[in-house]
């Protein structure tokens, strides 16, 4: 139960960075803001102690569960009509 | 509908762009839908071209079949789903998240800022799409 809410902050916190990138510039609705800090409240209450640290330490670093992206092929290949 | 956005380069001038499409399938039936956007495009209903198109050499991509009806914002779930499901893998990624079926592809140097990217991609996709009906 506990991986499992550990698991669901990151995948949230991941989730809400994606969001907050797609918009643009622009802000994610205040009830879309809420309710990802809702969810986020709702699995932070579910961790242990020592998650919460080890969550903490993680938090730290300035790309926190930024998505990777492991990058494409060096060119794409023109298969339609552009 | 299948919605399409792709980042372009006019070899011979340099000019580039984006240019999006978008095409109606007339049905909100999303088992029925092409599962590849080559296999049916559909019906062209808008488009926003920036650079003249032909000969161009594509950079960057987002392909998107979805009902007609679908609302925007089960297709924008979709994606930050899709998007989660497949962040740890090298581009192309293509799958579905709901009713909707994803693509999206970069090449290399636009890649290593995939989510600014892929922010201009899904904005031209949003403006070039027309309500369903049209």
């Amino acid at each position: 139960m506990s991986k499992s809410a550990l698991n669901r902050y990151r995948g949230l916190v991941k989730k809400l960075w994606v969001a907050r990138t797609l918009a643009l510039g622009g802000e994610l609705s205040q009830d879309e803001e809420a309710a990802y800090a809702e969810e986020l409240n709702d699995c932070r209450r579910e961790l242990t102690k020592q998650e919460e640290e080890q969550l903490a330490e993680e938090l730290r670093g300035t790309n926190a569960f930024k998505p990777h992206g492991l990058g494409g092929p060096k060119q794409l290949a023109s298969g339609r009509n552009t | 509908m299948y919605l399409t956005a792709l980042r372009v380069l006019q070899p011979a001038t340099g000019a580039g762009g984006v240019n999006a499409f978008h095409y109606a399938h007339d049905t909100t039936d999303w088992i029925s839908l092409p599962h590849d956007p080559d296999e049916k495009p559909g019906r062209l209903v808008n488009q926003n071209v920036q650079v003249p198109v032909g000969g161009n050499r594509m950079r960057s991509y987002l392909d998107l079949i979805a009902p007609d009806d679908a609302p925007w914002e089960e297709i924008r779930q979709g994606l930050l789903q899709f998007v989660l499901d497949h962040d740890e893998e090298p581009m192309p990624w293509s799958g579905r998240a709901g009713r909707t079926r994803f693509w999206i592809g970069m090449e290399q140097a636009l890649a290593q800022n995939w989510s600014e990217e892929l922010a201009v991609l899904w904005r031209a996709v949003k403006a070039v799409r027309l309500p369903a009906g049209q």
